[in-house]
């Protein structure tokens, strides 16, 4: 396994009473941040439990961080942070309680994990509401101190499942701007499992897209989000009514994007040339004209109804 | 270097050992747990009774610092005195007897008819380091099977159903799961908090009985006679906590509703002594009886029906630990009932929280 390998699985199987939830997936995740993205049942969580060793394997090998999957699962759990999806708490404690104690139970002696609460819940922007019971949190709150039990003993893996989920658009984006400071000053390397897709396009480097148990695709954000030479994106500031029929006119395959755009498959230099000129004659003005970027959206789309297409 | 900083900042120290990490659950889960204070209020209830049977203690070491050691019949002397007039010579041995269980019984207000018969004969006999003996154990074993036993029905009965139960309904399994922690680590844990309250319970009032038991004697030479019953009281106590902790904890598995685990474990109490009683065929007899159920032994050196009850199972092995008269199968049967009931916790709570974290 290379030292750049943070996760890596060969051929892993899982069957839940003859349910295949994970079906063959070989994948390697790098340093950085990797969405993980999936409809419903896609596996996403099948395989996050892998990787912390609560489910066995029915088949395959895998690597967390250099420890093998299915035999040092505690060892895995030393170095690896987890946030789940549901609403886990311990009822009767504080905030603070809470976090402190995933940090003794990560380990870390009862006074360190202390001040070592204190630390990470002054990190994550928790005030005076850390000393209240966690039964009277907000969702917003809940998902702090979640997010806070995840990165108080300091792993160099985190996993976030769906960590977004219930903030408002302020603290969404304070969270985000937590985890890609925490990857980018700390270091750390973090497995981010969400429905939100302008959650990854924000904070993630690489992206992973299961759909029905399998990996369908697998990349650097910035790879699949190529800038695109078969189409182009025309902003138009006015007179777009008169360059769409022109375009149409000319037998051009146009549509409108929902923001507004125009898109339009590109016919090479001539094209562009011919363009120019016909806004030129009608008065049209472009403000931009630049090559379409296949967007995350289409990317997962095209992925799941390709898995869909598949096992029909 | 910054002067204020609230970035994240790694954390390079020593971690605990992982084989402790069950000592932290414990130790959290102890003071969850006080935080309750009707909990606080029954844990000082608990030791309400070490007063009452201490005083038994006192009251029976000046009973036989009556009987003057070394003389024969001063027993029995000291018995013939309430029978006025009576000449020695006719006097049977079983009427000295008698006469000494109702003075104990009389002096002695927590000592039963059939306890006070026992000592009586050992008194009659002028033996009185054994009669010691024969009363501290009684008395330990009356202390362990009575008020302790029944505090300790009630405290495992509020505070075990919640402890995996409400883990299960909130999903704390995951906060637990995703550290480097064990499913047993997690169990003992659990047993952990339950065993510090059964301590609390009865061990340390138990030990605490035996100091003021010597503290209150006239004769200190009490101790070289008693001296193994602090280990005999750790032992019971083992007797106790790991069975009915574990049982406990294997209710609170089974549900998310911490109220149904309560109610099965009261109705395991509940059940069993009733199923005993009513297969001794004595229960209308004890129930009703001039004082009622106080007026049996605390328990037949021969019940084939232990296995039946909980609370006689523990009686039984607890009989044996203290070297009370019990018959070995009786032991034997209770015994194989209490382990029974430990590995079928285990079992279960093996099971169940492994089911929880998967799904």
């Amino acid at each position: 396994m290379a030292t750049d390998e943070l996760v890596l699985l060969q051929d892993v199987v899982k069957e839940f009473r003859g349910v295949r939830a994970l079906d063959g997936v070989s994948t390697t995740i790098r340093p950085g941040i990797t969405g993980v993205l999936g409809p419903n049942g896609a596996g996403k969580s099948t395989l996050i439990k892998i990787l912390l060793g609560l489910v066995r394997m029915t088949a395959g090998t895998g690597h967390v961080l250099g420890r093998t999957l299915g035999v040092n699962a505690r060892n895995i759990r030393e170095v690896v942070g987890y946030m789940p999806e549901d609403d886990c708490y311990i009822p009767g404690l504080t905030g603070i309680e809470v976090v402190q104690f995933a940090a003794s139970m990560s380990g870390i002696p009862n006074t360190e994990a202390l001040r070592r609460s204190h630390e990470i819940l002054d990190f994550c922007g928790m005030q005076d509401q850390r000393y209240r019971a966690i039964e009277t949190y907000s969702t917003g709150m809940r998902q702090k101190i979640k997010f806070a039990a995840a990165i108080v003993h300091d792993p160099d893996l985190l996993i976030l499942d769906e960590p977004t989920t219930g903030l408002d658009p302020e603290e969404r984006v304070a969270l985000l701007n937590r985890i890609r400071s925490l990857a980018d000053r700390s270091h750390k390397s973090v497995i981010l499992s969400t429905h939100i897709l302008p959650d990854v396009q924000a904070t993630c480097d690489h992206v992973l897209i299961m759909a029905q148990g399998q990996i369908r695709l697998s990349g650097s954000l910035r790879d699949l989000e190529r800038p695109t030479e078969s189409r182009l994106n025309i902003s138009v500031l006015s007179g777009q009514d008169r360059l769409t029929s022109w375009l149409q006119e000319q037998q051009i395959h146009v549509t409108t994007q929902p923001n507004g755009l125009l898109q339009i498959s590109t016919g090479g230099p001539e094209l562009l040339e011919r363009i120019w000129q016909a806004a030129a004659e009608r008065q049209v003005a472009i403000q931009s004209l630049t090559p379409s970027r296949n967007s995350l959206e289409e990317i997962f789309m095209t992925a799941v109804k390709e898995a869909a297409d598949a096992s029909a | 270097m910054p002067v204020h900083d609230v970035g994240y900042r790694a954390w390079n120290g020593q971690r605990i050992a992982s084989s402790w990490r069950w000592w932290t659950i414990s130790a959290r889960g102890v003071a969850l747990v006080l935080k309750s204070k009707w909990i606080r209020r029954m844990l000082l209830f608990a030791w309400a009774s070490v007063i009452y049977w201490a005083v038994s203690f006192f009251l029976f070491e000046n009973f036989i610092e009556t009987v003057r050691q070394g003389i024969p019949g001063q027993a029995a002397m000291a018995a013939m005195n309430e029978l006025e007039g009576t000449p020695m010579g006719m006097v049977a041995e079983d009427e000295v007897e008698r006469i000494l269980a109702r003075r104990l019984e009389q002096q002695i207000p927590l000592l039963r008819s059939s306890e006070a018969q026992q000592l009586a004969v050992v008194l009659a006999d002028d033996d009185r380091a054994h009669s010691r003996r024969v009363f501290w154990t009684l008395m330990t074993l009356t202390f362990f099977r009575y008020p302790q036993a029944a505090m300790m029905v009630f405290l495992i009965g509020f505070i075990a159903p919640s402890l995996i139960a409400n883990d299960m309904r909130s999903r704390a399994f995951l906060l637990y799961f995703s550290r480097p922690i064990r499913t047993s680590d997690y169990i003992l844990g659990k047993l952990g908090i339950l065993a510090a309250f059964l301590i609390w319970t009865i061990t340390l009032p138990a030990l605490l009985l035996y100091v003021f038991g010597v503290m209150l004697s006239p004769n200190v030479s009490v101790v070289a006679v008693t001296w193994d019953l602090p280990l005999r009281i750790v032992l019971a106590s083992v007797v106790v906590i790991i069975p009915t902790s574990l049982l406990a904890l294997a209710l609170s598995s089974l549900t998310q509703e911490s109220r149904f685990a309560s109610f099965a474990w009261f109705a395991v109490w509940g059940m069993g002594a009733g199923a005993h009683l009513a297969m001794q065929g004595n229960f209308l007899t004890r129930m009703l009886g001039s004082r009622g159920m106080l007026d049996g032994p605390i328990l037949p050196s021969e019940d084939r029906w232990a296995f039946l009850s909980l609370y006689e199972c523990l009686g039984g092995v607890q009989r044996w630990v203290f070297g009370a008269e019990v018959s070995n199968r009786t032991v034997l049967t209770s015994a194989v009932v209490l382990l029974g009931v430990t590995i079928l916790s285990l079992l279960v709570l093996n099971r169940r929280i492994r089911q929880a974290v998967q799904t």
